[in-house]
């Protein structure tokens, strides 16, 4: 590779220099004193919402300890859904939910869905009832966490989208299994 | 890096003094590489430069700053983000110059024949990889040495002229193959 530069890679350098600018004295300050509002009003909207969640929270953690007492909700974590512990394994995981931040309550309805399109996949086969609600489950989550990505600054967008693209393929797996054996069976009769 | 480390940590631990000397410190690239990218006189310069700060200073818990040049590559990717999310927004609309209508004026010409150069630049420099662009931008908008630039960009001083030799060499074929005026 020589270092060696055309007359036209010469002329490209010297544009590309010449084409941004510096930001004025009076552009910085008046960026800055936007970003400062912005920050500052954010900070306040933050506030309001913490406060809401956290009660929404206390109301949520009560459901919880309530159903603990009945010794239930412990075992509910992996219930199916022809199980009554199947309801409550949602209370806990919508508590949970509330009481996550914005990136956390996303990761969570990932790892939620990825649980249901997992446990389908050993369902198929024992009752196509159950494995086809855990996939339609997991699809809920999977959409709730499409339709609140654009909310999420670029940033967090980045931290989720990797791990929704992988459930993506989890998903297309369980669904794929359950229209094999959707197929299988028609084929029988 | 210490002292930078430091401003990092105590942006992350809440402290806004901190955090807003984080923002002004980068303000200067962010805006260069956003004019770069938009033109210099873009009517939303000012905006998209904003909507990069105000994004880093939401997501200021997520920035790691382990590595020398980790800060500026955190701001410039956000910078990148929010560039595209402007084209998206509202796809850029050709500048559409009549030269016969300014042709009485050699000067406005010459300005007018200037900036559709820069804007078919602009467009050239979409076209190549983000590594490559990134390379250019760092090394020529930018104006970081090949050090600097491999310490942003996580890589070599050699992987970092790589790219600048084949990010040049692709713009030149480019420009080459759409202009007569480039030759």
């Amino acid at each position: 590779m020589s270092d060696e530069l055309s007359p036209v890679q010469q002329e490209l350098i010297s544009r590309l220099s010449r084409m941004a600018d510096d930001p004025s004295p009076a552009t910085r300050e008046s960026i800055m004193r936007a970003v400062s509002v912005a920050a500052r009003a954010e900070a306040g909207a933050h506030r309001g919402r913490w406060s809401w969640r956290l009660v929404t929270a206390l109301a949520s953690a009560v459901l919880v300890v309530i159903a603990g007492t009945v010794g239930v909700l412990a075992a509910s974590s992996e219930a199916l859904p022809d199980s009554p512990a199947y309801r409550l394994r949602f209370v806990g995981e919508q508590a949970r939910l509330v009481v996550a931040d914005p990136v956390g309550r996303e990761q969570l309805r990932i790892q939620f869905a990825r649980d249901r399109f997992h446990q389908a996949q050993g369902e198929v086969h024992e009752n196509r009832s159950n494995a086809k609600q855990l996939v339609d489950d997991g699809r809920n989550y999977l959409d709730q966490t499409r339709r609140d990505l654009p909310s999420l600054s670029t940033g967090e967008q980045g931290q989720v989208t990797n791990q929704l693209n992988q459930a993506g393929q989890d998903q297309k797996s369980a669904e794929g299994q359950l229209n094999q054996q959707g197929q299988g069976q028609q084929g029988q009769q | 890096m210490a002292a930078a480390d430091d401003l990092v940590e105590r942006a992350k631990n809440g402290d806004k003094d901190a955090l807003d000397a984080l923002l002004e410190r980068h303000l200067p690239m962010v805006y260069r590489f956003v004019s770069m990218r938009l033109g210099r006189d873009h009517a939303d310069l000012d905006d998209v430069v904003q909507e990069t700060l105000i994004a880093a200073a939401r997501s200021v818990g997520s920035l790691r700053a382990e590595r020398d040049g980790a800060v500026p590559a955190w701001f410039l990717t956000i910078a990148r983000h929010k560039v595209a999310d402007h084209f998206r927004r509202s796809p850029e609309v050709r500048e559409l110059v009549d030269t016969e209508a300014v042709s009485l004026d050699r000067d406005v010409h010459e300005i007018v024949a200037g900036r559709d150069r820069d804007r078919r630049l602009r467009e050239a420099m979409r076209s190549l990889t983000s590594e490559q662009e990134e390379v250019l931008v760092l090394r020529f908008v930018l104006g970081f040495d090949g050090e600097q630039t491999a310490a942003i960009t996580g890589s070599t001083v050699g992987a970092v002229k790589a790219l600048q030799h084949r990010g040049l060499a692709s713009l030149e074929k480019l420009l080459l193959s759409q202009d007569e005026e480039w030759r």
